[in-house]
């Protein structure tokens, strides 16, 4: 008779550690089997002899025996029996005969099985798994630990394992949406090493032969593992269960060994989860405000579209949304990011080794990417706070290889402009809307297409006179394909375009638009060889073609009497190659060289001014012109830019990290307002504006307590930059057809220590930084027409030496969290009157030394609840509510200091922003 | 749950209603004052006369109102080596009258300061102002009154305008006053001695500068001269504005516009850097001493608008005296305990008789000239 195996358990557990012969292996049995199902064949062999067999009859309904044996023993005649199926069987001390598929019970776990010696013995032949854990796990026959106990072979099974090497590669996904799971990792005991999956959940591990077990984890997700015998390379895909929040007490799992084993330093990941848990202004998660809270982050102020790294400008971060440069990543003049909570996955900030397939930039890289479709089933989030409302719909298309995901917000009210103290915003009204696009198809298992639509506008209407908009408009198409499991090859093509405008019409004789226009046409083959378990090489090729209007005025009416003026449009080439190879010396020991070639050509038509040699580029020395045609090659810029960074682990819980990067940026943000403001715009490098050009230095020591869940890292750095914009005071920087004339380039040194403590599981977690970091500027040529300071070094405007973030949450219960953020700062640099004096009917100030003062330091308190709805997984609709209060402690945090000359005497005034405590309430719901 | 959502709502009205955020500041005890030369003015040629104000900048923190620059001498030069001396009008104020500069010649402002320096401004052309084509007001939704400018340049040379103005308005007491105290008599008041009537002038203190330059042709059309937020003093009874105008250079707008732009138009979210633009004096025997300050030649227009408060709508003008005049009375006898001594808190708070007892305020509701005005009647007054 057979028996179900949920019976056994009790009946087995300890009687398989004797490592006796098996008793009964001699025993012989004859007969004709033909045509018999094995629940047949059991009964009569049970009912010969002492075995007795444990299988699940409805799985094993597919075995049929045909032949007929005579004097053969069990194990021969069930080696026959299942030589063709995918079943295995394993027969223990005690004649327990287990039948099960596609892995082997093993009954008695061979000494060695963890220290596998080549060629290894008949008797451990088969990699396995022991009989306690496997029936032990059947208690909760879940997905998840029948994945786990299941021994996953890999290649075809040969009767011993090779020497040599593997590569084991495959897609990480959630088991829920079929979503994949970017930067989870697969790691290994032993030996120690471990891979993260790419952007699109993608990962490639080479590894000796063998068995092993993979530990995957991803933020958000349980941890998992997989069992696997390597007899050569495969594939493996692997499927993770998300944390239902509150049934457990953990609730954020970062990597696990990332922070010590990582290769890369300088690099911080956020999930969305991380991200919804931080209290935010106005209820609704932001990605730019969670990125602010990291280490090494800083920005002017809250109402800043710029933040700033490592003491890099604004400008300086390039800001990627699955792959389609944002050049403006913010609503309502900064305010709030543009990314709508509902739609990311996750954000990763590179600020020191940035990897070499990105480019053009110098400060940092952030990386945000979009989720895809929900693959298994139509489904829908969305939410309502004070300012906005959003909605997303996703699911799979025709069938489970297409998904797709599109979402929107938009404001539905204004008051916000309401609140900030000046007349002229009095009378303002504003809106902001986004739209996502995300389609997923699975063309094969090697060929995957991805395309990204994306679409954000802004208007803004100042005292009901003068429009504002502005609107980032991108599209991308990526295809993947895998060559082999060790090379793969990812192709884009994309569109970005940003632009803005100001239109004025109060005034008919003076009716104007003014209008900006960015677009450029982006194209990347980035390949991944993983050639041996040593080397993992990156390669690829990148170009860019620029276009870009900087600036054009147009009448507005038939009365207007302005004269069109155009700025002749600027066209730029920008390509790169970049070759990288991550080279794992040992187990200790790795090593990422790389280099990126960039190319740079500013193209024609263009007319370029000679400015008299010798002499500062004025409009009075520009003695000649010259005209380019279309598409000739005005300048060429090339530099070769290395990205060096090693990682030593020193022991299970500490390593050192070292980087080198040197980078270089051929566009330019021209801004002379303290804080970059959405009317700010873009110049390329041509004959008169060279590329910036950035070096860093870095060093990190890592270390991790309590298992790795508690993760301490201290950073240190120095960079500097060279031909760095600023500008001449009175600078014009709008329809000013030879800007070259009013900037000046400066060279700009920083550096600093960030210290980051991180709790990553546990009813408490979160993080601790601080940050000590300058930032100066020199501008001491005095040939430039302008000296700076008299030439000295100057901070910054985004200077801020001490930086001290707070974010903690606590899982009260499966129902309620508190998240509390605290955000300590020193205030930035401002430049102070030192004199007054009468001019013009009224008082004026004087001011003399850029940046000497510093406005108050900056304290802010957040706390939110979020408080979820009932758990039952089969509810159509989960909703949650999110309550907040930014600002806490109503501190009046100044964002500016200035001075103002009103009916002739000068006052001085202090403006915040959010000068007391801002609640918001939002409710979210999912379906 | 649902009444902690209410409550919070409520919190988040509240809250919001009743958000400032802007605060005076006062700034540390900066004492970094250059002492640089301050030279305010514009040079006219033509039927007005030119005054130059001379004044050194000075703390921060200092309660001064003014630090101005005396005995120095003041003269324009003219490239021909012409030169035409100011006169010292005392507080800083050097003058000359009509000059008739050549409009072919380029000329330069010359200071020699007390202390021996010399400072010049560069050479510029005298610029020729076109006629003010009209000077009109309105009231907007808010029912405030703003007055505007219209001008064009038949020549389209004038590509950059600048204003300067003076405001004069009468406004009147609470109560006429038809009696005075004089020695121990109640006198009658003369026409000369009345106040009740009086009128205030107020020179701009604001930048107005235009260009022109993105136009077609050289044309201004209804540029805000000022603004008179509703119910404001200034048009209680009638109202005055004489607008001078001038054509500028290039670089003399740039100046006046920077000016501008860091001193009156900073505390938005995106404000300039600030920064300090000296101008085109520098000090001719030590070229590191600076000097702020921008002086152009120009040929002057002006033209004058008068506002009467009857020509409003709704204007609903809050005295300066406030709702607190009452009458009293005295009997004849006390009116010295009153009036002696001359000068005392009585003075001038005599308002009439009512056959014996005499009718009395206080000073603030009787005599306009405590609001700082003056009973003398302007003579462009209409």
């Amino acid at each position: 008779m057979y028996y179900d195996l949920r019976h056994l358990s009790c009946l087995v557990i300890g009687s398989f550690l004797c490592l006796f012969l098996h008793a009964q292996n001699k025993k012989t049995f004859s007969g004709d089997f033909h045509g018999m199902k094995l629940e047949q064949f059991a009964e009569s062999i049970e009912s010969q002899s002492e075995y007795r067999f444990y299988f699940k009859p409805n799985e094993t309904d597919s075995i049929v025996l045909d032949f007929s044996v005579q004097d053969q023993t069990l194990p021969v005649i069930l080696n026959m029996a299942l030589a063709h199926t995918d079943f295995h069987f394993a027969i223990d001390d005690d004649n327990n005969v287990f039948i099960t598929e596609k892995f082997t019970i093993q009954p008695n776990l061979p000494d060695d099985y963890f220290n596998v010696k080549r060629p290894l013995s008949d008797s451990a032949r088969e990699s396995a798994f022991s009989v306690d854990n496997y029936l032990d796990n059947q208690k909760n026959q879940k997905l998840r630990s029948a994945l786990e106990n299941r021994v996953f072979v890999i290649g075809p099974k040969t009767n011993t394992y090779r020497n040599g090497k593997g590569t084991v590669a495959g897609y990480i996904r959630d088991a829920k949406t079929g979503e994949t799971l970017v930067g989870a990792t697969v790691s290994l005991d032993n030996p120690p090493v471990g891979v993260s999956t790419d952007q699109f959940g993608y990962f490639s591990l080479t590894i000796p032969l063998g068995p092993h077990v993979l530990h995957i984890s991803s933020i958000g997700m349980k941890e998992t593992v997989r069992h696997i015998a390597l007899y050569s390379d495969g594939k493996l895909n692997i499927e993770m269960e998300q944390f239902i929040p509150g049934l457990k007490a953990v609730t954020i799992t970062s990597e696990k060994n990332s922070n010590t084993g990582r290769l890369q330093m300088g690099v911080d990941r956020l999930n969305i989860k991380t991200i919804r848990q931080m209290p935010v202004v106005f209820g609704e998660a932001d990605i730019l405000r969670a990125v602010l809270t990291l280490p090494g982050v800083t920005s002017v102020g809250e109402a800043s579209t710029g933040f700033n790294v490592r003491g890099g400008s604004a400008d300086q971060n390039l800001v990627l949304f699955n792959n389609s440069t944002i050049y403006n990543p913010s609503h309502f003049f900064g305010f709030f990011s543009s990314f709508n909570p509902d739609v990311v996955k996750g954000v990763e900030l590179y600020k020191s080794s940035i990897p070499e397939k990105f480019g053009g930039r110098l400060s940092s890289v952030l990386d945000v990417t979009t989720r895809d479709g929900n693959s298994k089933k139509i489904s829908g989030a969305g939410g309502i706070g004070p300012l906005d409302a959003r909605l997303t719909i996703e699911g799979p298309l025709f069938s489970e290889k297409t998904t797709f995901l599109v979402a929107s917000r938009s404001t539905y009210s204004d008051w916000l402009l309401k609140q900030i103290p000046n007349d002229a915003y009095q009378n303002s009204t504003a809106g902001f809307f986004d739209a996502n696009l995300r389609l997923t198809h699975e063309i094969n298992a090697k060929n995957h297409l991805f395309l990204t639509g994306y679409i954000s506008g802004d208007r803004f209407t100042l005292n009901s006179d003068t429009l504002y908009k502005y609107q980032n408009k991108n599209v991308n198409l990526q295809w993947k394909h895998e060559f082999n499991n060790r090379f793969n090859a990812v192709f884009m093509g994309g569109i970005d375009d940003y632009n803005y405008s100001i239109t004025s019409t109060l005034n008919p004789i003076n009716a104007y638009k003014l209008s900006f226009k960015i677009t450029q046409y982006v194209f990347h083959g980035d390949f991944t060889y993983n050639i041996n378990s040593v080397h993992t090489l990156d390669f690829g090729v990148s170009s860019i073609y620029y276009k870009l209007y900087p600036g054009s005025l147009d009448p507005q009416g038939s009365k207007s009497l302005v004269v069109p003026d155009h700025v002749p449009t600027e066209q730029a080439l920008e390509s790169a190659a970049y070759l990288g190879d991550r080279i794992n010396l040992g187990t200790k020991f790795s090593v990422n060289l790389g280099i990126r070639y960039s190319y740079y050509n500013y193209l024609g038509p263009q007319n370029i001014y000679t400015y008299a040699p010798g002499q500062p580029l004025e409009t009075t020395s520009i003695i000649d012109s010259t005209y380019y045609g279309p598409g000739k090659n005005i300048k060429t810029y090339q530099y070769p830019d290395y990205r060096v960074s090693a990682r030593y682990i020193l022991n299970d819980n500490s390593s050192l990290k070292i980087s080198y990067n040197s980078l270089h940026q051929f566009i330019h943000q021209l801004t002379n307002t303290t804080a970059i403001s959405p009317t700010d715009i873009w110049k390329l490098s041509g004959p008169h504006i060279q590329p910036q050009g950035g070096q860093q230095l870095s060093l990190g020591y890592y270390h991790d307590f309590k298992s790795h869940t508690i993760e301490t890292s201290l950073e240190i750095y120095y960079k500097k930059i060279n031909d760095y914009l600023d500008y001449k005071s009175g600078a014009s920087l709008v329809l000013n057809h030879h800007i070259e004339t009013d900037v000046l380039t400066t060279r700009g040194k920083a550096y600093g220590a960030e210290l980051l403590i991180k709790k990553t599981s546990g009813k408490l977690n979160g993080w601790l930084s601080y940050t000590y970091s300058r930032t100066f500027l020199q501008q001491d040529d005095p040939n430039a027409g302008q000296l700076i300071n008299n030439g000295a070094y100057y901070p910054a405007n985004y200077d801020r030496p001490s930086v001290l973030n707070f974010i903690g949450n606590y899982q009260l219960n499966h129902r309620f969290s508190v998240s509390l953020n605290v955000n300590y700062s020193t205030g930035r640099p401002i430049t102070l009157p030192t004199a007054i004096y009468d001019l013009g009917g009224g008082e004026r100030v004087y001011y003399s030394d850029r940046n000497a003062y510093r406005i108050p330091d900056y304290f802010r308190m957040d706390l939110s609840v979020n408080i979820e709805g009932n758990h039952k997984i089969k509810k159509f609709k989960h909703s949650s509510w999110s309550i907040g209060v930014y600002n806490l402690t109503g501190q009046n945090n100044p964002y500016s200091i200035y001075f103002t000359s009103e009916n002739g005497v000068i006052k001085g005034y202090k403006l915040s922003i959010f000068g007391s405590p801002v609640p918001s309430i939002t409710y979210n719901f999912k379906f | 749950m649902k009444r902690l959502i209410n409550m919070l709502l409520i919190a988040f009205t509240v809250t919001l209603g009743g958000l400032d955020c802007k605060e005076v500041y006062t700034p540390p005890a900066i004492k970094n004052n250059p002492f640089l030369l301050v030279v305010d003015g514009i040079v006219i040629s033509g039927n007005d006369s030119s005054v130059i104000t001379l004044s050194r900048t000075r703390n921060l923190a200092d309660t001064v109102p003014s630090v101005k620059e005396l005995n120095a001498k003041v003269s324009v030069l003219g490239v021909s080596g012409v030169e035409y001396p100011f006169t010292e009008a005392g507080k800083g104020r050097y003058v000359v009258d009509q000059l008739s500069l050549d409009a072919t010649q380029q000329y330069q402002l010359k200071i020699v300061t007390a202390d021996g320096n010399e400072f010049r401004s560069a050479f510029n052309n005298v610029q020729i102002s076109p006629p003010i084509d009209s000077l009109y007001w309105n009231q907007d939704s808010s029912l405030n009154a703003h007055v505007y400018l219209n001008t064009h340049d038949p020549s389209n040379q004038t590509k950059y305008y600048r204003w300067q103005y003076v405001e004069t308005w009468e406004y009147h007491s609470a109560f006429p006053s038809v009696l005075d105290y004089n020695n121990g008599n109640i006198i009658f008041r003369t026409l000369d001695n009345q106040i009740y009537r009086c009128y205030k002038s107020v020179p701009s203190s604001s930048i107005e500068v235009f260009s022109t330059t993105q136009l077609s042709s050289s044309v201004v059309n209804k540029y805000e001269i000022a603004e008179i937020p509703q119910g404001n003093e200034r048009i209680s009874e009638t109202y005055s504005n004489l607008v001078s105008q001038y054509a500028i250079p290039a670089e003399a707008y740039n100046f006046w516009s920077n000016l501008k732009r860091n001193t009156e138009q900073l505390g938005s979210l995106f404000d300039l850097q600030p920064f300090t633009e000296l101008g085109n004096i520098t000090c001719v025997n030590d070229p590191s001493i600076h000097c702020i300050g921008f002086i152009s030649f120009t040929t002057i227009q002006t033209r004058r608008i008068f506002i009467s408060k009857n020509d409003l709508v709704n204007w609903s003008y809050q005295p300066y005296y406030g709702n607190d005049c009452i009458i009293d009375t005295i009997p004849p006898p006390d009116i010295d305990k009153y009036f002696q001594p001359p000068g005392g808190p009585y003075s001038n708070s005599l308002i009439g008789t009512n056959n014996g007892p005499y009718l009395l305020s206080s000073v603030l509701c009787v005599d306009c000239t405590n609001h700082g005005g003056t009973t003398v009647k302007p003579n462009f007054w209409p």
